[in-house]
């Protein structure tokens, strides 16, 4: 192992975990709003806060329907049909710039965080 | 006459036949976070770099694409496009780098590993059309980091053993 290459690991690791944790400070919120895109465009949007009790909903996605479900804890894809059914199986995501990617189908959850003053529409 | 080096090309052979199982294996393990695999295909491109020359190891990375992709029924879909970015991405880096002889097998394992998640993320951009997922680049160059280091030291392993073995 070469010096270059521990200089390599150390650049790339510090770089990403600066990043990381800067993320992680300036997006911490209890409010979050999850917003779901079909084909690049927003067609669902709810405040995570707003939810007593878990429900899901159906999207049409590329290779068919994808079920994702909203709860004050997260949100996660329950249904879909893709070769690897990564997004199903990444689980549920509840921190803010986190993201539900289902590439296949064209779908894609994200949550960000909401201002106190901001009003959200299910 | 052009003569046939019948060694070469059952070694290349074996090594894409390799290459392709892996690939495949490797498509059953998930890690919950999307884009994150161990990339041990990699390491067989690394052996193929450091062992062969630079048109062998291209041939090789496109096969292997190619035949996984058509095993796997996902020629021309989203995965398809990523794993050919991420794939061409990983090849030129460390093709660029091992010329410059600055790094090992080792650093240039972890470069490729990182150029492979850059150009995954910036087919997934395209894809998509949306800067989330740039988000994800810093938590997959740090797992591309620890894949790199790992794939590499198995390369150099493997590298090892074809020397003294063949």
């Amino acid at each position: 192992m070469k010096k270059n290459d521990l200089r390599l690991f150390f650049i790339i690791l510090i770089g990403s975990l600066s990043v990381l944790i800067f993320f992680q400070v300036f997006n911490r919120s209890d409010h979050l709003k999850a917003e779901v895109y079909v084909q690049n465009e927003k067609v669902y949007q709810i405040e995570l806060e707003t939810i007593e009790e878990k429900y899901s909903k159906v999207f049409p996605g590329k290779n068919g329907d994808v079920e994702i479900e909203f709860s004050r804890e997260g949100v996660r894809v329950i249904r879909e049909s893709s070769p690897l059914n990564l997004c199903s199986r990444q689980g549920i995501i509840k921190s803010s710039g986190a993201a539900l990617i289902c590439l296949p189908n064209d779908v894609y959850v994200k949550l960000i965080k909401v201002k106190s003053n901001e009003v959200v529409i299910g | 006459m052009k003569k046939l080096n019948l060694r070469k090309i059952i070694m290349l052979g074996l090594l894409l036949a390799i290459s392709i199982v892996i690939s495949i294996l490797e498509s059953f393990i998930s890690f919950n976070i999307p884009g994150i695999k161990l990339g041990l295909a990699n390491c067989i491109t690394l052996v193929c770099l450091f062992q062969y020359s630079i048109k062998e190891t291209t041939l090789l990375v496109l096969f292997r694409i190619l035949l996984v992709s058509f095993l796997l029924g996902t020629f021309l879909s989203v995965p398809f496009y990523m794993s050919l970015t991420g794939g061409v991405f990983a090849l030129l880096s460390m093709i660029t780098f091992k010329k410059m002889k600055s790094f090992s097998i080792i650093g240039i394992s972890m470069i490729g590993a990182i150029f492979h998640s850059i150009g995954q993320i910036l087919a997934t951009f395209f894809i998509l059309e949306s800067v989330l997922t740039i988000y994800y680049l810093p938590v997959i160059l740090i797992c591309s980091l620890f894949s790199g280091l790992f794939t590499g030291f198995v390369a150099i392993k493997v590298n090892q053993y074809l020397k003294t073995k063949f």
